[in-house]
């Protein structure tokens, strides 16, 4: 299943702010499907941000992230940048996103 | 292979493997732990809390497994690192951010679930050490 990816990055006050959210279910391995047998853990674990290139930032979420994360950050910049996002999960699946600063 | 060309091969090499340390650090205190001990390993026992550093998160979350939390190390120098501890989950530390540039701002917004009441603490690395901040959330419906 693909997992989509939704970001908006926006000059605010001289800096750029990155709305940034991923449909994924975020399992802890502890919830039980309505059979009763466990749901297999699966989360996001790595996250990257970059600009134009250049690495900003690393998050390292743990499993205790809420389903569907939403993150928001800020970075220095210009209008037209591009803003580049990729998540790992545990389970080795991974998907990226580029955005260019409105 | 050539003299100049091994050199630059072990030089690579050792790239690799520092560039992997950070991930078999992390492993020690991401998993289920005690809060305090996981503020110890990432802290090394050694913190202060500050009041620079500004954690928000409600005083009151209706619903554990979305409960919005902010960091907000702005008014701190030298910011290379933040933490989330969610004392009373199983697995305490929420999320680590690396802050890898000049040009990121050292804040960051997201949502964590709780299982039930909890404090919070928000850790950040900051040049001259590790500087603490703590909340208190109370949670009506448990989501861990």
């Amino acid at each position: 299943m693909a997992k989509k990816i939704k970001v908006r990055a926006k000059m605010k006050k001289g800096l750029i702010e990155i709305k940034y959210k991923v449909v994924h279910p975020m399992e802890t391995g502890r919830r039980k499907d309505k059979a009763g047998t466990l749901v297999a853990e699966d989360y996001i674990n790595y996250i990257k941000v970059s600009k134009n290139g250049k690495d900003m930032m690393t998050l390292v979420p743990n499993s205790t992230i809420s389903a569907d994360p939403y993150f928001f950050f800020k970075m220095k910049g210009v209008k037209g940048d591009t803003i580049s996002l990729s998540w790992v999960s545990n389970t080795g699946e991974k998907n990226s996103a580029d955005t260019k600063v409105k | 292979m050539n003299r100049r060309s091994a050199i630059k091969a072990l030089i690579g090499g050792a790239m690799a493997l520092s560039s992997m340390a950070p991930f078999n650090v992390l492993a020690n205190f991401m998993g289920k732990l005690k809060a305090d001990d996981a503020i110890n390993k990432i802290t090394g026992g050694k913190h202060s809390e500050s009041s620079s550093l500004k954690l928000k998160s409600p005083k009151l979350a209706e619903n554990g497994t979305q409960v919005p939390v902010t960091v907000d190390a702005t008014a701190l120098k030298g910011v290379k690192s933040l933490f989330l501890v969610v004392h009373e989950n199983i697995k305490p530390v929420a999320m680590r951010i690396d802050f890898e540039s000049d040009d990121a701002t050292t804040f960051a917004s997201f949502r964590v679930k709780m299982g039930k009441p909890t404090k919070v603490t928000a850790i950040a690395q900051t040049s001259a050490g590790f500087v603490t901040a703590s909340s208190f959330t109370k949670v009506t419906k448990g989501g861990c």
